[in-house]
């Protein structure tokens, strides 16, 4: 399972890069997330929301509520062009500090 | 019996006793609490367990509560409000003089021909607008290498100045570019011409890039906080020049509040005291002890 802390800070990236792909909704977004780390990331599932409206606060993304076939509403979430700008800018940062681990890794049974 | 549709109404009710009080929100909790019910239900568990492992998995009222009042934000920081309000205030004022001044041409104008002069107060007032909205982003610059001088600023008031900047320089930017183009319909109709190759022409466009450049770079975060600020200061620079500079230079300045004697000597202290604040921003803050 990976730590809470390393959890939190990986969210906006995550939701960031999903979004990328795709307009999508929370519950959506947890599933996909559960499904790309075979369950070892787990998110506590409201504490998304509030992340997801602290983005759309950010500018980086934007919502609209739409219908579904039963009649309920459900909530969708999509990147804007800031939100590129931020997933190009953490992208860059979470690719810095993998690459500095696989060197100091390299060779090193640990 | 179990009847899923109180359960939820009584977490919603529980969820707003805790604090979560935004209809929208619930709404959007809702969604997904449903959303994992009906999985936890095709996985074959009854509804009030599927209900309870869904609210389980959604997280208490507390925490929830606890993530979503870290999205209010902090009040502006008191000088920053005092320049919103200064703002309207003066804009107001801007506006009621031309009004009047406009009513007075009109009863004028019905004893004889004279020319509407709609068109120059609206580019009076949007150029005044622009200039006073690029002067404020200027003090927060001046605001923030002063405090910044003495003190460390916290982490609400940077946020404060950051988005008085984000309002002020595009505001700037679009009203000067409007007042501009008035200016040149109004030289089209009374000159015959677009361009006049007037200095003030060339001092609207330097402040028009200037700001637009400072918005841009600050929407995107290309620049460091401090040298936003630093850019919001050499804006304060450039409107002076435009507005007063350009106004001496053409012999105009009989027009700016009767004090055409004194405007090299002030605008040459305002300019210097510009300079100084660009020097002090350019170096680094002095040393704090920790508190």
């Amino acid at each position: 399972m990976i730590e809470k802390e390393l959890v939190a800070a990986s969210t906006e990236p995550l939701v960031l890069s999903l979004l990328a792909t795709g307009e999508s909704y929370g519950y959506e977004l947890i599933q996909e997330v559960k499904r790309l780390s075979g369950d070892k990331i787990k998110w506590t599932d409201g504490m998304l929301y509030p992340v997801l409206h602290r983005m759309e606060d950010n500018g980086w993304i934007k919502s609209r509520w739409a219908e579904m076939e039963n009649g309920r509403k459900r909530k969708y979430y999509s990147i804007k062009k800031d939100g590129h700008q931020a997933l190009k800018e953490k992208r860059a940062q979470w690719t810095l500090l993998s690459s500095v681990f696989s060197g100091l890794w390299k060779g090193q049974n640990v | 019996m179990f009847d899923l549709e109180r359960a939820i109404s009584e977490w919603r009710r529980q969820m707003q006793a805790a604090g979560i009080k935004t209809p929208k929100t619930l709404d959007e909790l809702e969604s997904h609490l449903r959303e994992d019910i009906r999985s936890f239900s095709l996985a074959g568990k009854p509804d009030d367990q599927a209900f309870r492992l869904a609210v389980a998995r959604l997280g208490g009222p507390g925490p929830l509560r606890t993530e979503f009042n870290k999205l209010k934000k902090n009040p502006a920081w008191w000088p920053v409000t005092i320049c919103y309000w200064l703002y309207a205030v003066s804009m107001i004022l801007v506006a009621v003089y031309i009004a009047r001044s406009y009513r007075l041409w009109f009863e004028a104008s019905k004893t004889g021909l004279a020319p509407n002069p709609l068109l120059l107060y609206a580019h009076v007032v949007s150029l005044t607008a622009g200039y006073c909205a690029a002067f404020f982003t200027g003090f927060f610059g001046i605001l923030y290498v002063g405090y910044r001088f003495f003190h460390a600023l916290s982490p609400d008031r940077q946020p404060s100045l950051d988005r008085a900047v984000l309002f002020f320089s595009p505001v700037s930017a679009g009203l000067v570019m409007v007042a501009t183009v008035l200016g040149m319909l109004w030289s089209h109709q009374h000159l015959g011409r677009f361009l006049t190759g007037d200095v003030r022409e060339v001092g609207a466009l330097c402040v028009v890039i200037w700001f637009i450049g400072l918005s841009l770079t600050h929407r995107r975060r290309l620049l460091r906080e401090r040298s936003t600020m630093l850019m919001c200061i050499a804006g304060n620079i450039i409107v002076s020049l435009a507005w007063f500079g350009s106004a001496i230079l053409n012999g105009s300045q009989r027009f700016h509040f009767g004090v055409a004697n004194y405007l090299p000597l002030g605008l040459s202290v305002f300019l210097g005291i510009q300079i100084l604040f660009l020097v002090i921003g350019m170096a680094p803050a002095p040393a704090r002890a920790e508190s």
